[in-house]
């Protein structure tokens, strides 16, 4: 799966005995969100996972649909960073849509927004950005989780 | 394999949606039913409709009502991330309002339709329609497997296709090379592709083609479709007594409906003859038949109607 995925501008170098255990976390944003989003993409490094931040504004301002979802495809999960301007966004619901429908795990991040901003939805859980610590314990689990599956399958 | 197309749409917009799905149809697509398809479109959807994961493609209706519409979008996220071809179709919705996501060039208008199904039946009818005219029997042959394998029976054909297979079963002379048997054979199976159907108006269609030349259909062919496929039943009443009434029924086609009918018995199926009021009623007429011979074969599928 990993053998597959693009190239990247973002996230570390790695080094190729650690490659077929990366760990990708697709990150969407808006612009406005930028700063924060480069912040999580750092703490996600940190943790030895590779993030992949979307290119909604990187490709200024002309969204390439084609290049998120290929990055909702080569993911392991996503988080969607929400703001009171995005929480309503079709982009923010799209992109949900689009990871759970491939059966990952999806979670809103919620910046400066309550939950009852974003739309209902069945089996997703968002968290405050306040929070974003424990969320980064429960993602080291899953990737431990991850590797240990992987590497019992490759026995 | 049918051509599998997903319509996503809202409950709101579901008469469009409906209407929509005929068109679809029409051309040859096998659409998932709208009345299952559309949601309500107030949350985002999380998981989704088989319907969605098996589709060809995906039809998006966009309209005022669901343009912002969580369901919708997060459906329309779901068919661009499982790599489907979508299709937006927008109706009424001003330009700056449509989702960012479809880059406003890759959607099409409500009036684009046409030219939307006519590259849809393309894709759907595939190479059918070119094999159907090959002059290659086998080419043909292997269209008539597929017709059989992909279009359910009991739903009506696309319009093109049933065309080109009543010019097929239509008798315009031998052509030169073809033998009889081979010609009456092929024009066979191009009306049992037409009898998939099972529709009460082309059986009438077919049946004054099947009377009025001599192809040599066997009605026994007809029952056994009938008898693998019960929703065939009121074509399959139709017939019988249409036929009877216009040529009354051959003591061979007597002697086939009784074979076919003891078959099922000795094999305990349950027969859903109840469905064509016409055996019995042909079955007691023929039991006072003046040819003895008539008449028992009449008297057994009686008996065995009583049994059952």
């Amino acid at each position: 799966m990993t053998k597959s995925a693009p190239k990247k501008r973002m996230g570390p170098k790695r080094s190729k005995s650690a490659a077929p255990l990366e760990y990708v976390v697709f990150i969407s944003h808006s612009s406005s969100n930028a700063w924060i989003a480069h912040q999580i993409a750092k703490e996600i490094t940190a943790l030895g996972a590779r993030p992949w931040l979307d290119k909604k504004d990187l490709a200024g301002g002309d969204v390439i649909l084609e290049e998120i979802m290929r990055g909702i495809r080569a993911c392991n999960e996503a988080i969607v960073l929400v703001s009171s301007k995005s929480a309503k966004s079709q982009w923010v619901v799209l992109e949900i849509g689009a990871v759970s429908v491939l059966q990952k795990r999806v979670t809103p991040i919620l910046n400066n927004v309550s939950p009852e901003a974003l739309a209902p939805m069945k089996g997703i859980k968002a968290i405050d950005l306040n929070d974003f610590d424990d969320f980064l314990v429960q993602l080291k689990a899953r990737m431990t989780q991850a590797s240990q599956s992987k590497k019992r399958k490759r026995r | 394999m049918a051509y599998r197309v997903f319509i996503s749409s809202i409950s709101k917009d579901i008469e469009l949606a409906r209407d929509l799905a005929q068109r679809l149809e029409n051309a040859g697509a096998k659409v998932f039913p709208v009345e299952k398809s559309a949601t309500s479109g107030e949350r985002i959807e999380t998981s989704f409709n088989r319907g969605l994961r098996e589709a060809d493609e995906v039809v998006v209706i966009l309209t005022n009502n669901s343009v912002n519409s969580p369901g919708l979008l997060s459906e329309m996220g779901a068919a661009y991330s499982l790599g489907k071809r979508v299709t937006p179709v927008a109706l009424g919705v001003d330009y700056n309002d449509l989702p960012q996501s479809i880059n406003r060039e890759n959607y099409i208008r409500w009036s684009d339709l046409p030219m939307y199904i006519s590259s849809l039946e393309k894709r759907a009818l595939g190479s059918i329609l070119t094999e159907l005219e090959s002059s290659d029997p086998y080419v043909r042959n292997n269209a008539y497997i597929r017709i059989q394998r992909d279009f359910d029976v009991g739903s009506p054909l696309p319009v093109k296709l049933k065309e080109a297979l009543l010019s097929r079963v239509a008798d315009d002379g031998i052509p030169t090379g073809m033998s009889p048997n081979a010609y009456d054979g092929e024009r066979r199976k191009a009306l049992q592709c037409l009898y998939r159907e099972g529709n009460w108006n082309l059986s009438k269609e077919l049946l004054s083609i099947w009377l009025n030349t001599s192809c040599g259909l066997k009605l026994s062919q007809v029952m056994i479709a009938f008898f693998g496929e019960p929703s065939n039943a009121q074509g399959f009443d139709y017939i019988l007594e249409t036929l009877h009434s216009a040529v009354g029924i051959p003591a061979t086609t007597l002697r086939d409906l009784l074979s076919v009918i003891e078959t099922h018995h000795s094999l305990n199926r349950t027969l859903p003859i109840k469905q064509v009021p016409a055996i019995r009623r042909i079955a007691k007429e023929y039991a006072e038949h003046e040819n003895l011979e008539v008449q028992e074969i009449a008297k057994r599928i009686l008996n065995i109607l009583n049994l059952d």
